[in-house]
């Protein structure tokens, strides 16, 4: 089959100015995409894949990012020596984008009908009632449920998968030629992912359309990409077929790549599970959102979070936690850290924390931690690692500075971290440093169960099985109960011993993990399996 | 200016902080600005020894006197009072030159010396004795002039403190304890914010006589309000990040929370603000001064030289001085006040 060529990136670089200093992010990648087909470019997060692809929009912070070798080729025309005018002529024209975060990306005082109609009023120059037709047109293309009732919808009034079809209906309103998506699915739930994935190739086939997909994710390139390109450091390592790269992968670091993928089993029990104590535990716990309250009285609306949740976790073993985004399981984990205000029984050991005031609860706080999902909001930007490490310690416990630095530097040792580089600050560190450092921060007071809220989501597959295999191993040593929470099926799998599956504040079902994820009883934990993208 | 970047007061910062120094730096208008600020600023600090009625050193009989900053009573060179010696009277001055010598400041006069030789009625107009003129009580304007920015620059600096303390800490607490605190501490600024300031001060100094205290206390009594919102905000905003939660979880108590934790976010935001707060203050005092409710008759106040302009048309020296004076003074710190703003912002794209 003869492809036109589409689009083709030659010896493209693009380097970062500041100050005095040149950083080279992107170093002479080359690419061609054709019609109909999906480009995935994918790469750990710093590899460049992104800047590639907002280059070609010309959307780079300009004169700060600026291209020292390269063109990019589209339709004859070098879009990086043409005028910014006519950049944006051809920008939603004849090629489109979607971003990774439809709330964002989205204006919110705009309503659907605006948002999508401005772009046809701008491009093609409709009046009102027939960019309203257009607009109609589209939202039955992306299968938006009720188009009529929409159009006067606020983005905050709809779901993020709604949202996400309304940018993608934004960005094919003038038929591009070429779309590029930057991580699509990357911020919704996997039942969602796939229903969205399934509508770009739909609209791909009809019209023809190259599409350049940025992802991480390569459950999801394997399934829609047809062609893949890897990126590391700012190069692109290798291009291939999906096929022949998932078969016969040739670059080292791409078969490193397609390797790191969690895997073994939790820590193996000595004594079995039933017969343990619990460390903590819940007798129906709930937690309430008000959303409306008049002055004086009884609040109108309430949006219950947590409902009568009653979960046991025993000692020295995980709870593992799945579900959707809402369904809420971060939630239940602020509650049960006293963090938020809640109704129902909280049981530490014997303590009643329900019933303890905040200084009564204080010296437990030690033994009752919590490591966050995103390494880079966690730790203060100010605080140097070492002060962030021993916050906690000089709280609990007297110790003279000699001893302090002491237990830091064994710390850091402990979970893999270069003592030396303790009085740096947090930015100069990897994502995967950092979560090393909120693990630290935790266990040098000796915890006795850490609350990981999505500990491993924000990190890149080689980093995620490195921290899975450090929790397990810190697990193992130090007879630790972790609650392990995560949208993410596969993860879970390798360090629960039980789990509770999650949807609308409620468990929908909960048991050993092997039997829960190969058996599901419960539709919803079905639909939840069948969604997620084997590798 | 720019070689204080191979200090080792420079490499000592925070590379952020270096950055944001650097930035600041390179906006040429506003590190000349701050340069002429200090300058002026510094030297009208030392304005007993620029502009004064007495001499800086005097040498009587082989023995040192520094009238300036000690009071000798006129006995001691000779004279018949033991009230303190009147440096500009002829007979004092025949006395200290018949046995030694006296080295007297640039300008001979101080701000409220009502000078008794004038070869013109006063207001006077510019000449070799008097470089701006005198006023409409025959005063030197010069050392007024310098007298006065030094009260307005030090007036405006203990208000923005002032109020930049208050504001932080009442910002602090409504924002991270947010909800009825919250609530109830709003309504409260609004009411607050409603009360004329001008008629308070009006009918308060019908009350007392107010001196340069009283006018601080009353002002920062308004003014401390105008930071409590964006503190506020950067507290609603830093009690939910995750490293604050982080803190919390560890047991670290609520005030340590806030001051080490978020008050370093909202520091930018309070920062960017000071400069502003600081020319609305200038401006405040003069605009009080002008209208005669400001500081005791008598003390030097660019304010009261900007009246006497107003009353004595034909005397364009005391106008003119007194416009370029706040002109000039507004204009520098505006342009220190962007070029902060502009050094904090980390988005400004640096060429």
């Amino acid at each position: 089959m003869v492809m036109k060529s589409l689009l083709s990136v030659n010896q493209l670089s693009v380097s970062f100015k500041q100050g005095t200093a040149t950083t080279n992010v992107v170093k002479d990648v080359s690419f061609t995409i054709h019609s109909g087909e999906t480009l995935a470019l994918v790469g750990e997060s710093g590899s460049g894949k992104s800047v590639t692809a907002h280059s070609i929009m010309r959307l780079l912070p300009y004169p700060m990012a600026f291209h020292p070798s390269g063109s990019i080729t589209f339709d004859d025309q070098d879009l990086l020596a043409l005028p910014m005018k006519e950049v944006q002529k051809l920008r939603s024209r004849r090629i489109g984008m979607i971003f990774q975060e439809p709330m964002t990306a989205l204006n919110p005082l705009h309503s659907v009908e605006k948002q999508i109609g401005e772009v046809l009023k701008i491009h093609q120059g409709l009046d009102h009632a027939q960019a309203r037709e257009s607009t109609l047109e589209l939202l039955r293309k992306v299968h938006i449920e009720e188009p009529e009732q929409r159009l006067s919808a606020y983005p905050h009034q709809l779901s993020g998968g709604q949202r996400q079809r309304v940018m993608i209906a934004m960005a094919l309103a003038n038929e591009p030629e070429l779309l590029i998506a930057d991580e699509p699915t990357t911020a919704l739930d996997v039942t969602v992912q796939k229903e969205i994935l399934l509508l770009l190739r739909e609209i791909q086939q009809q019209h023809q359309m190259g599409i350049l997909l940025i992802t991480h994710d390569l459950g999801v390139v394997k399934h829609f990409a047809d062609r893949v390109a890897v990126m590391n450091e700012g190069r692109l390592v290798e291009i291939e077929p999906t096929n022949t790269l998932f078969n016969t992968p040739k670059d080292n670091y791409t078969k490193m790549l397609l390797n790191s993928r969690p895997g073994g089993t939790p820590v193996a029990l000595t004594t079995p599970i039933d017969t343990r104590d619990s460390i903590m535990k819940t007798h129906e716990l709930c937690v309430d959102f008000v959303r409306k309250k008049p002055l004086f009285g009884k609040p109108t609306d309430v949006f219950h979070a947590v409902k009568q949740l009653s979960i046991d976790i025993p000692m020295g073993t995980t709870l593992g936690i799945v579900g959707e985004s809402g369904s809420g399981k971060s939630t239940l984990a602020l509650a049960m850290l006293r963090l938020l205000h809640s109704h129902g029984e909280i049981y530490y050991q014997q303590h009643p924390l329900h019933s303890y005031k905040e200084k009564d609860i204080k010296p437990l706080r030690r033994d009752v931690q919590v490591v966050f999902q995103d390494p880079f909001a966690s730790l203060s930007p100010r605080m140097s690692v070492k002060q962030i490490i021993s916050e906690g310690l000089s709280l609990h416990v007297a110790l003279t500075p000699e001893a302090i630095d002491k237990k830091v530097i064994d710390i850091m040792t402990e979970v893999g971290l270069e003592p030396e580089t303790r009085h740096r600050y947090p930015h100069e560190f990897s994502g995967g440093q950092r979560q090393r450092i909120a693990i630290a921060r935790v266990l040098i007071l000796d915890p006795k169960i850490v609350f990981l809220d999505e500990p491993t989501s924000a990190l890149d597959r080689a980093v995620q099985v490195q921290v899975i295999d450090l929790l397990r191993k810190l697990q193992q040593q130090r007879q630790l109960s972790y609650v392990f929470i995560s949208h993410d099926v596969q993860v879970i799998k390798v360090i629960s011993h039980r789990i509770i599956v999650m949807r609308h504040g409620e468990i929908v079902e909960r048991g050993d993990t092997t039997e829960v994820l190969n058996t599901p009883q419960h539709p919803y934990t079905q639909s939840l399996l069948a969604a997620t993208l084997q590798e | 200016m720019l070689s204080i970047q191979n200090t080792s007061f420079f490499h000592r910062l925070k590379p952020v902080n270096q950055r944001r120094l650097r930035v600041f730096l390179h906006n040429r208008r506003a590190s000349w600005s701050l340069g002429i600020f200090i300058v002026l600023f510094s030297l009208s600090l030392f304005s007993e020894f620029i502009a004064n009625d007495k001499p800086i050193v005097v040498n009587y009989d082989n023995h040192w006197y520094f009238p300036v900053l000690k009071s000798y009573p006129e006995t001691t060179f000779a004279g018949d009072f033991d009230t303190e010696a009147d440096y500009k009277d002829p007979y004092v001055i025949d006395l200290i030159n018949t046995k030694g010598w006296a080295i007297w400041p640039p300008i001979p006069y101080s701000y409220d010396t009502h000078i008794a030789d004038l070869p013109k009625p006063a207001p006077s107009a510019p000449s070799g004795q008097n470089w701006l003129g005198t006023d409409d009580q025959a005063r030197d304007v010069m050392a007024r002039v310098l007298y006065g920015f030094r009260v307005s620059i030090l007036f405006a600096l203990a208000l923005t403190v002032g109020s930049s303390i208050i504001g932080v800490i009442v910002g602090a607490i409504q924002g991270f304890y947010g909800g009825k605190i919250d609530l109830y501490g709003q309504r409260l600024l609004e009411i607050w914010g409603g009360l004329p300031q001008l008629f308070v001060l009006i009918i308060l100094a019908s009350i007392i006589k107010p001196n340069f205290w009283w006018l601080l206390g009353i002002m920062l009594l308004f003014s401390w309000t105008q930071l409590v919102g964006v503190v506020r905000a950067e507290f609603l905003r830093g009690r939910n990040l995750d490293y604050v939660r982080a803190a919390k979880a560890l047991g670290v108590s609520d005030t340590v929370l806030m001051r080490r934790h978020i008050l370093p976010n909202a520091m930018v935001a309070t920062l960017t603000m000071m400069p502003f707060i600081l020319t609305a203050a200038v401006t405040m005092l003069t605009a009080l001064d002008f209208l005669g409710f400001g500081l005791p008759p008598g003390s030097a106040s660019l304010g009261e030289l900007a009246s006497q302009g107003k009353s004595n048309t034909h005397a364009w020296w005391l106008g003119i001085t007194a416009f370029s004076v706040i002109s000039l003074m507004l204009t520098l710190l505006v342009f220190i006040g962007e070029g902060v703003r502009d050094a904090l912002d980390p988005r400004l794209i640096t060429g």
